[in-house]
């Protein structure tokens, strides 16, 4: 059962449960992108985060009484047209220590050796939960259970861009340099931020990731092909 | 040389700021944009500007400016003045308009009583549009002068100025500085507290400490008491809602903020109030007084009509006799009764 909250008078929240869970947040993407798609006359912006929705509004156009009517409108129209539409990314990650600095402890608390470790972590099927805390940092689940290990006890100042890291059962990929407290245990040469884009943001809430290992060589040159503006977004697109 | 500021002193924490950058929040890009967004708006509307234009908003004390590559009409809004060294020296008083030249030097001094100042100039800062929008994110280094507060010897870029002659405009009266409590909607997660503690943060007051800034404003006072757990799977996050982590010490959320967070939030701030949390400095004293969200619309339609009321006020300001003989000098050569006209 969804719950809608007014959160001030410029808000909704609907609230789909107070755990992480797939399902929970399956139905969130569902409302989310009914939301967009149907340009509500006074609504600013629409975030979707693990088992909720935030809508906010402009209170001089419309209201929060208004905006819960029709968003519990729109789950009626939303049980009837089933699942969202998920866009699916294979992104290359490098799993090797001397671009991961947390990859061997990582392993070692898991008690896994490190080709096994980076294996697990490429065999999920990831879904980006939300986008938040930093612009672009998607939160992923979930991490394999044997992975789950803790965020590191002191951050970082600095995380290079393209890390893809591990905290409990969430993974990660940093947008940018940043500090952080994430274990970093690959790294992608595959932006996923960037201002000049018109969608800053290559991954979107509800899109699934999928890890795919390559070697220290193949980095370098899908590196150097990035730096040459070589590689199109359509490339990391996997077929619906 | 084009037109900017040259900067001699930097102030703290000087940045761009226009009313946001909105439209990206699902993809973790904080809105930023003017705290105190009343001042901004009505600064830029005495230099002709749209009240979206991007200004300059500084804390505490203001950044000491030289003109350069032109002439350029500015306006100063919040409890702020300034000092007009060049040419022809002269105060310059917050919500007035007045034309610097180039080689003239603005020494904008403290904010009294309130957080933040704003300078707007007519045409506004030419910084480039990031994501819509020129204000700064500091954290990320995104918009405003390269994503970062102002430093001695940056050329801050200025719009082209609009060459026509006009006469400077005033406010006829200062916005009032409103007190009363802050008005709040109670919840998403009211639930989540004891009874009391939503008795406690009606009931008393609350004093901003010293950790206030563009991100939010952390409240010492009586602590509200969670019934469970402090952290809950984040959340997206509303400009002015009051966090309440483990402590007990609300912090109310400002534009800077994350745009999702874990904390339990106890209620959240109407949006015509924000403006006046934008004010607050630390040490300022506030209470709060709860609403029905369905009430809480009634406020904000009333406070946008009292914004109109106070944006009717502005008015040419008079001049005295021996500026107005220096005017009519100044029409023998270049015109100054035609560009009168135009008003």
């Amino acid at each position: 059962l969804v719950r809608f909250q007014p959160v001030g008078d410029a808000a909704v929240l609907a609230e789909f449960g107070t755990e992480i869970d797939r399902t929970l947040s399956r139905r969130v993407f569902q409302l989310h992108q009914h939301v967009v798609a149907s340009r509500i006359p006074g609504v600013i912006a629409s975030i979707p985060a693990f088992a909720t929705l935030l809508v906010q509004f402009d209170p001089l156009r419309t209201a929060a009484g208004e905006i819960m009517r029709l968003l519990e409108a729109s789950m009626e129209t939303m049980a009837e047209a089933g699942c969202y539409q998920a866009r699916r990314w294979r992104i290359p990650v490098c799993y090797s220590p001397a671009l991961a600095p947390d990859l061997e402890e990582a392993a070692r608390v898991g008690s896994l050796s490190i080709s096994d470790f980076a294996a697990l972590h490429a065999s999920a099927c990831y879904v980006v939960y939300m986008l938040g805390g930093f612009p672009g940092f998607p939160y992923l689940g979930d991490v394999p259970e044997p992975m789950r290990i803790p965020r590191r006890a002191s951050p970082r100042l600095r995380v290079e861009p393209g890390a893809v890291a591990l905290a409990g059962r969430l993974s990660a990929i940093y947008p940018m340099p940043t500090p952080g407290g994430w274990n970093l245990i690959g790294r992608t040469p595959i932006p996923i931020f960037n201002v000049a884009w018109e969608e800053p943001a290559l991954l979107a809430p509800g899109d699934e990731v999928i890890f795919h290992p390559v070697s220290e060589s193949d980095f370098e040159n899908v590196a150097a092909a990035v730096a040459q503006g070589g590689v199109e977004r359509d490339a990391l697109m996997m077929p619906a | 040389m084009r037109e900017c500021f040259i900067v001699r002193q930097p102030g703290l924490f000087t940045t761009v700021q226009d009313l946001g950058r909105h439209g990206f929040q699902h993809l973790g890009v904080p809105v930023s944009g003017a705290l105190d967004t009343t001042s901004l708006r009505l600064a830029n509307l005495l230099v002709s500007n749209r009240e979206d234009t991007a200004g300059l908003e500084f804390c505490y004390a203001g950044p000491v400016l030289e003109v350069a590559g032109g002439p350029v009409r500015v306006a100063l809004g919040g409890p702020v003045a300034a000092r007009i060294e060049g040419r022809e020296p002269r105060p310059l008083p917050p919500w007035r308009s007045t034309l610097l030249e180039a080689g003239d030097v603005l020494t904008i001094g403290p904010v009294i009583g309130a957080m933040c100042g704003y300078l707007a100039a007519e045409g506004g800062i030419d910084v480039p549009v990031v994501l819509g929008s020129r204000s700064t994110y500091t954290r990320a280094e995104l918009g405003g002068f390269n994503g970062r507060a102002l430093a001695a010897k940056d050329e801050v870029p200025l719009a082209p100025p609009q060459p026509r002659l006009r006469a400077e405009t005033c406010l006829a009266a200062a916005p009032s500085a409103a007190g009363g409590p802050f008005r709040v909607v109670l919840g998403p997660d009211a639930h989540h507290f004891h009874e009391e503690a939503i008795a406690t943060l009606q009931s008393s007051e609350y004093v901003v400490s010293r950790e206030a800034d563009r991100i939010g404003l952390r409240l010492e006072g009586p602590a509200l008491r969670h019934s469970g757990p402090a952290e809950i799977p984040s959340q997206g996050t509303a400009n002015g809602t009051i966090q309440v982590p483990r402590s007990g010490q609300p912090i109310i959320l400002l534009a800077d903020r994350q745009t999702t967070g874990g904390y339990i939030k106890i209620a959240t701030v109407i949006s015509c109030d924000l403006p006046r949390v934008g004010r607050l400095a630390p040490g300022a004293r506030l209470t709060f007084e709860a609403f029905e969200h369905t009430a809480a619309i009634e406020l904000a339609r009333a406070e946008a009509a009292a914004f109109e009321a106070i944006i009717r006020t502005i008015t040419t300001v008079s001049v005295n006799l021996a500026d107005a003989a220096e005017l009519l000098a100044c029409n023998l050569v270049d015109g100054f009764v035609s560009a009168l006209d135009e008003l």
